[in-house]
């Protein structure tokens, strides 16, 4: 039932920088949240990414038309 | 030396095998069939879109998908070209072209006389709508569609009838079968090496 | 000198293939139970066709290559790019026998345009098609992103000790953890966590479209799986024109930014390091390159005054080029709208930022934002020097999870690459031209395929030529890999020929 196992690897200790293989695969319910935050980040670089190709747009349109 | 002339034979032949796939018959387009002339085909419309843009066109195809009501207007999705004549799921030869199709944009009222969308499963209707075509409509972010002033069923769709193949089925068994096989060969070849 | 493989040397790889098909195998048990969901029996039997030939070949390399050797580099190069070939061929089984595909070949195409994220298709009757082979088009695509390799390593290599050598053959330079195997673990955790938030978000605007729950679903999913592996599959024909709702682009939009970025970045991120998402080196070479991209295509769209409005500027410039530039291929307008409707200026904009592509490490294709990078810093290092005395000394960094310093050999590896990606592009757009298409259209297609992005402006089609579709499948394949295990491949071959052999003189 290795399949099943993918993710519930032993807890390792973690090295001097508090992290481990098993730290990553093995989030907690408080961890999560951690994740939840990176993920709220990468969103917001796309969302503020996309507003400045939109102000190129609005630009580039405002000064050839 | 020996190498050299082989070297140069191989990319001889190469080549000329290159030059000959080359040669072949010239790409030609697939051309959806070209219906009754007061109608246009949605392959003629999409490839002439600054044509049409703005005009009143009727299109006659089949209803796709999904019918996605959005308040006072739905969009549909009409094919035509070969595949909305007899679909592959039908047993329909093949015609080298993919789908062609257009939104729609319809008033929500009409699309109720719409019975059957076409999928895996079914034959959708197929329906004469005549409207406006949009190049690039303003109203939709420049979507390219068709505004609907009326719709027509003109044949109603169907279930694709799926009869089920024991042809296939008997040669799943049979590399199933295979395959049991050589698991029990397998088994019994570790066991042979972990007993050696 | 080159040494003749031996016979231990061939079945080391054979085993090594023989666990890359059992992956797929094992990946076609999605489709398999969604047909047996939607009650598709015909669809069914396919599947276990294709799952029982997996099956096979994997026994037959269990049984016949058994070795006690371990995988060095060399042969996890071979493994890597002799099993995509394998993959390919065994995937297209069930896409065959859907009868959807008037030759194999054509089957063969479309796999390797699932596997390797591209996204162009040569399926006829799409509209058509059952849930269950839409679902393995999907999942394929899905399963390539992260790397089928990577998929194999996940359930099939635990005890090896050559698994990195595997890993880093599929155009993988990085590592998440120590280990390859928690690597491949990492990676899937991340695609996972996003395929549920993703598939959530999707859901729920599709249902509000208008789509019925049970078709919403199946869609969220697929819309999720062919954006999030930059692969630009679609269920239906129309591709992302077919929804006409502004959410569902914005929502496809944010996960192929984000799917395209490199997988090590997502687990910095994750992990803390929040400030590596503005620093990266490869964020920053996107994010200026695809602002001069934007330029270009507006300054097009402006002149030729089809789009008029910011919206369409953005729905339909800003959606494409940043499809594009991601290599995800997911459209918005139709193919020949490409040529007709954006103009000469936008469209080639367009092949500019496909060739660029995506990050390294993730599931994109093209010369990668790293490599861009690194090769504008280098330049940029030139010409200070050149403009600075002889007695100084200057020196550049990327940022790339850590500062890197700038010098001779890692320029020159990015540069090598780039060439090798421009190489498969020119030719293909070469191949194109001869055969009467347009060279705008020619070498669109040609990059879109070497990149693995998956636009096409109309040349890609059932009825093309043999020899393009060979060239295309073989340009995913290669550009999908990044050259290197192709280069170990192509070696072998010539070490079978001209090697000499172990132990002679």
């Amino acid at each position: 039932m290795k399949i099943l196992h993918v993710f519930k690897r032993s807890r390792k200790k973690t090295d001097g920088h508090g992290k481990s293989d098993g730290y990553f695969l093995e989030a907690r319910f408080g961890e999560w949240g951690y994740y939840l935050l990176g993920i709220v980040m990468e969103v917001s670089m796309v969302a503020a990414f996309s507003l400045a190709a939109l102000l190129v747009m609005i630009i580039v349109k405002a000064v050839v038309t | 030396m020996k190498i050299n002339v082989r070297g140069r034979r191989i990319f001889a032949v190469i080549t000329v095998a290159a030059m000959c796939l080359l040669l072949q018959t010239p790409y030609c387009r697939g051309t959806a069939a070209a219906y009754d002339t007061n109608r246009i085909s949605i392959s003629e419309l999409i490839d002439e879109m600054d044509k049409y843009d703005g005009m009143s066109v009727t299109v006659k195809g089949e209803v796709i998908g999904d019918i996605m009501i959005r308040g006072e207007y739905a969009w549909i999705t009409v094919n035509d070209g070969p595949y909305s004549e007899k679909n592959l799921e039908s047993g329909a030869e093949f015609s080298g072209v993919s789908n062609i199709g257009i939104g729609i944009w319809i008033p929500s009222g009409d699309v109720y006389s719409i019975k059957s969308v076409g999928g895996y499963s079914r034959k959708g209707d197929t329906v004469e709508v005549e409207g406006v075509f949009h190049r690039a409509c303003s109203e939709h972010g420049g979507d390219t569609d068709i505004h609907a002033n009326s719709l027509k069923v003109v044949r109603e769709g169907y279930v694709i009838p799926h009869p089920f193949s024991y042809f296939k089925l008997l040669i799943a068994a049979l590399l199933a079968g295979i395959s049991g096989l050589l698991i029990y060969v397998l088994v019994k070849r570790k066991k042979k090496y972990t007993e050696e | 000198m080159n040494l003749r493989p031996t016979l231990n040397d061939f079945r080391l790889i054979g085993w090594g293939i023989g666990r890359v098909v059992l992956s797929v195998g094992l990946i076609m048990a999605v489709p398999l139970a969604t047909a047996l969901i939607c009650g598709e029996w015909n669809v069914c039997t396919d599947f276990l066709i294709g799952i029982s030939a997996c099956l096979i070949f994997w026994l037959g390399t269990e049984i016949t290559c058994r070795v006690t050797l371990d995988l060095r580099v060399s042969h996890g190069l071979v493994v890597v790019s002799a099993g995509w070939l394998f993959a390919m061929v065994f995937g297209a089984i069930p896409h065959y026998l859907s009868g959807h595909f008037s030759s194999f070949l054509d089957a063969c195409f479309d796999v390797m345009s699932g596997f390797t994220t591209t996204g162009l298709f040569l399926l006829q009757d799409l509209d058509h098609v059952s849930n269950g082979l839409n679902m393995w088009r999907h999942v394929l695509t899905y399963a390539g992103g992260q790397g089928i390799i990577v998929v194999a390593l996940t359930f099939l290599f635990v005890r090896t000790s050559g698994a990195l050598s595997i890993y880093l053959g599929e155009g993988k330079e990085e590592k998440l953890l120590p280990n390859v195997v928690n690597t491949a673990r990492a990676i899937w955790m991340i695609s996972l966590t996003y395929l549920v938030i993703g598939s959530v978000f999707l859901f729920v605007a599709l249902k509000t479209c208008g789509m019925t729950p049970g078709r919403s679903f199946l869609h969220s999913i697929w819309l999720f799986m062919g954006s999030w592996s930059t692969g630009g599959f679609a269920p239906q024909s129309l591709n992302l024109l077919y929804y006409h709702s502004f959410t569902i682009e914005l929502i496809t939009m944010a996960i192929f930014v984000i799917g395209s970025l490199n997988f090590a970045l997502h687990y910095s991120v994750w992990t803390g390091k929040h400030s590596e998402i503005w620093k990266n080196i490869e964020i920053r070479s996107f994010a200026v390159t695809a602002l001069v991209v934007t330029f270009f295509v507006s300054l097009g769209f402006s002149k030729l005054g089809v789009y008029t409005t910011i919206n369409e500027f953005f729905r339909k410039g800003f959606y494409i080029m940043i499809s594009g530039h991601t290599t995800t291929g997911n459209a918005t307008v139709y193919s020949s709208s490409l040529v007709n409707e954006f103009g000469v200026l936008a469209l080639w904009a367009i092949v500019f930022a496909m060739a660029i592509g995506a990050s390294a490490a993730s599931t994109g294709g093209g010369f990668k934002n790293l490599r861009v990078g690194i090769l504008i810093k280098s330049l940029w290092l030139d010409i200070r020097k050149m403009a600075s005395p002889d007695s100084a000394v200057l020196s550049e960094k990327v940022h790339h999870l850590n500062d890197l310093w700038i010098d001779d050999p890692l320029a020159r590896s990015a540069a090598l690459i780039i060439l090798c990606y421009i190489a498969i592009y020119f030719m293909g757009g070469l191949l194109g031209v001869a055969y009467g298409f347009s060279p705008s259209v020619a070498f669109f297609d040609s990059v879109s395929t070497g990149s693995n992005t998956g636009l096409s402006a109309g040349l890609v089609s059932p009825v093309m030529p043999v020899l393009l579709k060979v060239y295309y499948t073989l340009s995913m394949w290669v550009g999908r890999l990044e050259f290197i295990s192709i280069f170990a491949l192509i070696g072998m071959g010539a070490s079978i020929v001209r090697g000499r052999k172990v132990g002679g003189s």
